[in-house]
């Protein structure tokens, strides 16, 4: 559930961003739309290459191996708008950065396959 | 509600965390001092320990014969979130200036382990998302009542030495487009010299110098020439406003010479065929005027470069060496792209070269007159090309930042080298779009491993042009070395060993395993008559991109023969204010 984009914050963030996109939903599992989406995947690739490549590598390096998460959709578009401090290091928030869209795009590109 | 706390700390704000008890005055570091850093035999001043980077020092209390007593006296956890420790520490006065991942900073009362003041910078929200390698720091620089230290979002930080408040700091760069700063910065006269990394996000290098009074920027000076400068048509249309040629390995100084040397990284983006022609001065050896940042020559290691070998990792060595019956104030450097260079230092003409690595394929040779290397045309990544492996040696070099060490005794050079290759593919040329704080045009990469052994530690004698001993190591080798008139090498390794190598024979004569990986370099110093050695140890950096992150760890250790640590009224431990207050009735 993503509980924790509370009104107040909207406004610190910039209004495109995800934080504020994501905030309407708090009800149920979102789902991807983008899933299985030609123009969408090759989207996000470019956006894994560009923003992502640089921690997970082709099959995980400094973060873990996106293409084998284990993580729902929701999930994974939680820990992408929050970051997430774990035993391995810094996931940073893109939240501040990426839109809604943007996240689901990338979620849709390592869906597609098994590695960059 | 995590990301509340997060917005409430956005913006960046610094806090030193209080002087813990009171210090006697303090003798400053001076222009002098730093000049004759190699006959403070007891100090460790500088992150090269002197201006010729030889972090050689000269105490030989702990040799060959004796180290085998040598036992751990102290230790100290840095803390924080334990992301990998690269420093190399300074020792002045009694006192350990360390420096620790996010750039924290701690002085410690080097007689008791006890803390004096300690510094934690805090940064912006979303920094990490633009630090390629991990939120490294490597060093520190002391000068009259101040220690340096270059924050990870590129904020220059003066501290007062006597308790670690902020006197003055200076924002160099804008670190949403990708530039970070984990390197030492260097003192030369009264100018603090930095420079900074972001080599993959599309930027052009520069090296900053600032007074180091009052912080004024004095001048910047562009690794990569702007139009009408020597060198800008070696690149293509404009090409060169996104050159790469950063400067993340702190720079040398030649006091004599009033020369000061600075590398510059790998030319930007990746694909080469995008910017046909040098690239100069990305991967090049720079020597500037350090009163005006002028540039005065520059040798280039790797032209056209499409493998990411940052001709700047490590820092370069002085040294004054005969070769062939001449006399030349040389400089030396063991290079990412696989090859040792030995330079003449006064006006940057090419001596000699040496591989130090095995398999060495990307090149087809280099020119034994003019140093230059010619790219194996075969082995070139184009854009929206095939696949090229295995290239020899890996991105990663067949050695990178971590700093070598010279006897010059013995006039050997002793460095850590990696045997690794890679595959390279090279993105379409449509691909590289600049957005700034994204990767730049990146090629398709993977790593191998070429054998049983990884990483050696390597001694040449650079006179006589020839190794003379090699160590091989299990695991890739990430630590710095440190050299001593006693006759010994100490280095680490991944495994977490700290070792302590016999200068001459190479034999491995003591081993501690200090919990970690040692991804740091190593010191010597000598206090109330007694030679000391310390290293941090914490798993960190490039290696997080190969190894899990276990075990973590972030320590420094200090060892010494027969070594003393007195007892002290002061505590590391940071009481809670009103969580257990004296009852009073
Ligand atoms: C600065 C490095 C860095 C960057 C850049 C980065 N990540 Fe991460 N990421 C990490 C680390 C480290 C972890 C593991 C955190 C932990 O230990 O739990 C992680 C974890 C994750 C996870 C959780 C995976 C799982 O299976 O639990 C997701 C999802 C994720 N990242 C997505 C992304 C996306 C999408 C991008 C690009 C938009 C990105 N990351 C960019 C470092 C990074």
């Amino acid at each position: 559930m993503i509980g924790f984009v509370a009104a107040g914050l909207v406004a610190v963030v910039a209004s495109s961003s995800a934080w504020s996109q994501a905030g309407d939903t708090a009800e149920e599992e979102l789902k991807n739309p983008y899933l299985g989406q030609e123009e969408a995947i090759a989207e996000g690739r470019r956006t894994y290459r560009g923003r992502c490549i640089l921690c997970h590598r082709n099959m995980g390096g400094r973060g873990p191996n996106l293409f084998a998460t284990k993580l729902t959709d929701e999930q994974f578009l939680e820990v992408v708008i929050n970051g997430r401090l774990g035993m391995r290091g810094p996931m940073p928030a893109f939240g501040y950065r990426m839109s809604l869209d943007d996240i689901w795009k990338v979620h849709a590109f390592i869906k597609s396959r098994d590695r960059f | 509600m995590k990301s509340l706390s997060k917005i409430a700390v956005l913006g960046a704000a610094t806090v030193a965390v209080g002087l813990l008890y009171a210090s006697p005055v303090q003798a400053h570091v001076e222009t002098e001092d730093l000049v004759n850093a190699d006959a403070n035999k007891a100090e460790w001043l500088m992150y090269g320990r002197t201006y010729d980077n030889q972090r050689f020092s000269p105490l030989t209390e702990i040799t060959p014969a004796n180290v085998s007593e040598m036992t751990p006296v102290w230790a100290f956890s840095t803390g924080g979130k334990f992301a990998g420790l690269e420093g190399t520490p300074l020792f002045h006065d009694g006192v350990l200036y360390v420096s620790a991942d996010y750039a924290r900073v701690f002085a410690i009362d080097a007689r008791t382990g006890m803390v004096k003041w300690r510094y934690v910078p805090e940064y912006d929200e979303g920094l990490d998302a633009v630090v390629c390698c991990g939120p490294s720091n490597r060093g520190l620089a002391l000068k009259g009542d101040f220690v340096y230290v270059q924050l990870l979002d590129t904020r220059l930080v003066a501290l007062n030495i006597a308790d670690g408040t902020v006197a003055w700091e200076a924002t160099m760069d804008d670190w949403r487009q990708g530039i970070a700063s984990t390197g030492a910065p260097l003192v030369v006269k009264d100018h603090v010299i930095v420079g900074h990394a972001g080599g993959e996000f599309g930027v052009r290098g520069y090296i900053r110098s600032y007074n180091a009074q009052t912080g004024a920027l004095e001048w910047t000076a562009y690794t990569i020439p702007g139009p009408g400068e020597p060198g800008n048509e070696t690149w293509p249309g404009d090409t060169w406003m996104r050159g790469g040629g950063t400067t993340w390995v702190t720079g040398i100084y030649d006091p004599e010479l009033d020369l000061l040397y600075w590398g510059a990284g790998n030319p930007a983006p990746w694909n080469a065929d995008v910017r046909l022609g040098d690239n100069l001065w990305s991967n090049s050896l720079i020597a500037f005027d350090p009163d005006s940042g002028d540039i005065q020559w520059g040798f280039q290691f790797t032209p056209n470069d499409p493998f990411d070998y940052d001709g700047n990792a490590p820092g370069p060595i002085l040294i004054d060496v005969t070769i062939d019956g001449e006399a030349i104030k040389a400089m030396v450097q063991s290079n990412r792209n696989g090859f040792l260079y030995v330079l003449n230092r006064e006006n940057g003409e090419f001596i000699y070269a040496v591989p130090t690595i095995d398999g060495i394929n990307w090149t087809t040779g280099i020119d034994p007159v003019t140093g230059r290397a010619s790219i194996d045309m075969t082995m070139y990544p184009m854009s929206g090309g095939p696949k090229i492996e295995p290239i020899i040696p890996n991105l990663e070099g067949g050695t990178n930042w971590f700093p070598a060490a010279y006897n010059p005794d013995l006039g050997y050079i002793f460095f850590n080298t990696n045997d690794w290759a890679m595959m390279l593919k090279a993105i379409p040329e449509e691909d590289i779009v600049y957005v700034p704080g994204e990767y730049y045009g990146l090629h398709d990469f993977q790593a191998y491993r070429l054998g049983e052994n990884f990483g050696y530690t390597k001694a040449f004698d650079v006179a006589n042009k020839k190794f003379v001993w090699e160590v091989p190591s299990t695991e890739m080798l990430f630590a710095g070395l440190l050299a001593t008139k006693g006759g010994l090498v100490f280095t680490g390794d991944e495994r977490g060993f700290f070792m302590a190598i016999d200068a001459k024979s190479g034999e491995v004569l003591w081993r501690f395993q200090t919990g970690s990986g040692i991804n740091a370099s190593p010191i010597s110093y000598e206090l109330d008559g007694k030679q000391y050695v310390a290293i941090l140890s914490g798993m960190g950096g490039d290696p997080l991109y190969y190894y899990l992150e276990e075990p973590k760890g972030g320590m420094l250790w200090v060892f010494a023969i027969d070594g003393v640590l007195q007892d002290s009224p002061a505590s590391n431990v940071v009481p809670i204010p009103g969580a257990v207050p004296l009852f009073e009735q």
